[in-house]
């Protein structure tokens, strides 16, 4: 295993090493204001589509057409905390 | 292994045992449902939206994450929680609304029967001998890292233990498969969450509230300034920096593992609906949500209270000898031994189901080219459960002397991650995707997961960078397997009918020979 690892100190590193290096150094330099907004906005970029989702595709096989079964619904319930979470501890 | 001295009062052993009654007596009323294989696998596809939504929640916090969970907690601080919060959320929403609909009507039972299906069975013996070897060292784990903390903790001689967990989760999982499994789980994650709040509830009363103990941490020094930042910078020393968790855990590894988890994947599959499918995993997110809460904050709380640990992994164990008295001490015993038999099971019942799915049937139709006969495979499924649950039984004692087997099997599930949900993201989505790709796309991704593994440290901010790995490994096999798939033939439409989204969700005549498949499967 030491050998392998030698290997690729010796020839993977220095090939990889520059491209992944500039992409680490702008991200490490980012303010954590700019981590939060990151996050949040991907918790949002997540989740956010399955409202747009047609009614049908959400509720096929539901028993029946009540108001709490269109899960739509409950995608923005869900994200408040999780929102709130990363925007505050 | 010396026997400490049990700190069990009559009262706690009558609610333990009452609880293992309950459980049994459960398993067996779920017996009488059980007439085929699919019952014993999927559950008979009746089970409610609640129960797998709580069972997958449970099955993924067991035994060992409640002491290894605190642990960490207690040594790196909050930003642990980010395991339960941003490694649930948007993955869970993404796999309630593509991925569970695509599995339910699709008609699979296991990740590797649609990747086989997909790209071959090259693939598909790949993926089911990598998540068999990583469900069976799991068992034997569990079954000993529970011995451990029961000897130490209540005094019980660790081979009683093992053969307590054994006898218990056996019959009932060898009785009333999934459906017995999840309703369990149901009732194991409410007994969880009442013991694990109660020992909360203690420590925080103990230590004067959340104000005090966030005061009493942050003057501890320097070092523990970081304790209840979610977010680090990857400029200190931490495992958990804010760039890997996004990367790695949010986009790479949570959707991995919702994805693709066996354990996860036959709970949805089992649901009385596709609706019931769905909303499973969207009630699932909710729940994670008091996570951390139940789990993260006792080891807080035990690093307030007791600074002086050696070993983080100790905080809970100390907390509910010190804290715990008569009658809770049961319930939170209870707690522990749901959380211990919710992820035994599930993992018994999924190696059961990799073995009748992606080895014995293939195996039988090539053979004698014609399907296994059902009552067999009911028989062979349960004798497998037994099998399999007394061999973890017996291994367990001796996983301190296969910890290298153990570690090598950790490390190469690890390594698979972001490589199969790269090959299951295009296969899903990319009709061009083909076999040749698929192959070279997990081959690949492997072998690039397990070098940048080996030298992480020189190319990348952090000693531990298991998260960017998994990330640039995912990234990688994306790469390959499109590359690689455009340099050679397309599948023909044949080849990849009912097995991409377009087709599965919005096609009605393809979901219509979809139906029939299933009914007369």
């Amino acid at each position: 295993m030491e050998k392998i690892t030698l290997f690729l100190e010796q020839n993977l590193v220095p090939l990889l090493k520059p491209a992944l290096n500039w992409f680490h150094l702008w991200i490490d330099q980012l303010p954590p204001p700019v981590w939060r907004f990151s996050i949040c906005a991907y918790l949002v970029l997540g989740t956010i589509w399955a409202v747009f989702l047609s009614k049908d595709y959400v509720l096929l096989g539901s028993p029946d057409q009540a108001r709490w079964r269109d899960l739509r619904l409950w995608i923005p319930v869900l994200l408040v905390p999780y929102l709130l979470i990363y925007l505050f501890i | 292994m010396e026997v400490a001295e049990s700190i069990l009062t009559p009262i706690d052993t009558i609610i333990i045992v009452a609880y293992l009654g309950a459980v049994l007596v459960l398993g067996y009323l779920f017996s009488r449902y059980v007439k085929s294989s699919g019952d014993f696998i999927l559950g008979g596809k009746s089970l409610p939206f609640w129960a797998i939504g709580m069972s997958v929640v449970v099955s993924d916090i067991g035994a060992i994450d409640m002491v290894s969970g605190a642990g960490a907690a207690y040594k790196y601080g909050l930003a642990q929680a980010n395991f339960d919060w941003l490694g649930s959320v948007p993955a869970m929403v993404i796999v309630a609304f593509v991925f569970v609909p695509f599995y339910w009507r699709s008609g699979v039972c296991t990740l590797p029967e649609f990747l086989g299906r997909r790209y071959g069975p090259a693939v598909r013996f790949f993926q089911a001998v990598i998540w068999l070897g990583f469900l069976l060292s799991m068992l034997a784990v569990m079954l000993w890292t529970s011995a451990v903390f029961l000897n130490t903790v209540l005094g019980m001689p660790s081979q009683a233990a093992i053969w307590l967990t054994v006898f218990v989760v056996g019959i009932y999982t060898i009785l009333g498969g999934l459906a017995a499994v999840v309703v369990t789980d149901a009732m194991q994650m409410v007994i969880m969450f009442i013991g694990a709040g109660a020992l909360l509830g203690l420590s925080f009363w103990e230590i004067g509230g959340w104000s005090n103990m966030v005061q009493t941490i942050s003057a501890m020094g320097p070092q523990f300034e970081q304790h209840f930042n979610l977010l680090i910078s990857s400029q200190i020393d931490t495992p958990y920096p804010w760039s890997g968790m996004l990367m790695g855990l949010g986009i790479v590894l949570s959707t991995a593992y919702f994805s693709s988890n066996q354990a996860v994947i036959q709970r949805v599959l089992g649901a009385r609906s596709e609706w019931d499918a769905k909303a499973s995993m969207i009630l699932a997110a909710f729940l994670k949500l008091l996570i951390p809460v139940l789990v993260l904050l006792p080891g807080l709380a035990a690093l307030a209270l007791y600074p002086e640990l050696e070993n983080p992994d100790e905080a809970v164990p100390k907390l509910v000898r010190e804290l715990l008295p008569p009658g809770l001490a049961g319930l939170v015993f209870a707690a522990f031994f749901a959380a211990l038999m919710s992820s035994v099971d599930s993992y018994l019942n999924s190696a059961t189901t990799i073995i009748i799915s992606d080895g014995y049937k293939p195996a039988t139709r090539a053979l004698s080219g014609k399907d296994p006969d059902d009552r067999h495979c009911l028989f062979l499924s349960r004798a497998l459960t037994g099998l399999l649950i007394v061999a973890a039984g017996f291994i367990a004692p001796f996983i301190d002397q296969f910890e290298t087997i153990y570690t090598a099997m950790q490390t190469l599930f690890s390594l698979f991650q972001g490589p199969t949900l790269a090959v299951l993201v295009l296969g899903v989505f990319w009709r061009r995707a083909n076999a040749w790709g698929g192959f070279a796309g997990l081959l690949l991704g492997v072998l690039c997961s397990g070098s940048l593994s080996l030298v992480g440290e020189s190319l990348f901010p952090s000693d531990d960078p298991f998260l960017y790995v998994a990330f640039w490994a995912f990234v990688f096999s994306l790469i390959v397997t499109v590359v690689v798939s455009l340099l050679t033939p397309p599948p023909s439409k044949n080849q990849i009918r009912g097995l991409v989204y377009g087709e599965v969700i919005r096609d009605e005549t393809t979901q219509t020979l979809l139906k029939e498949r299933i009914q007369s499967d």
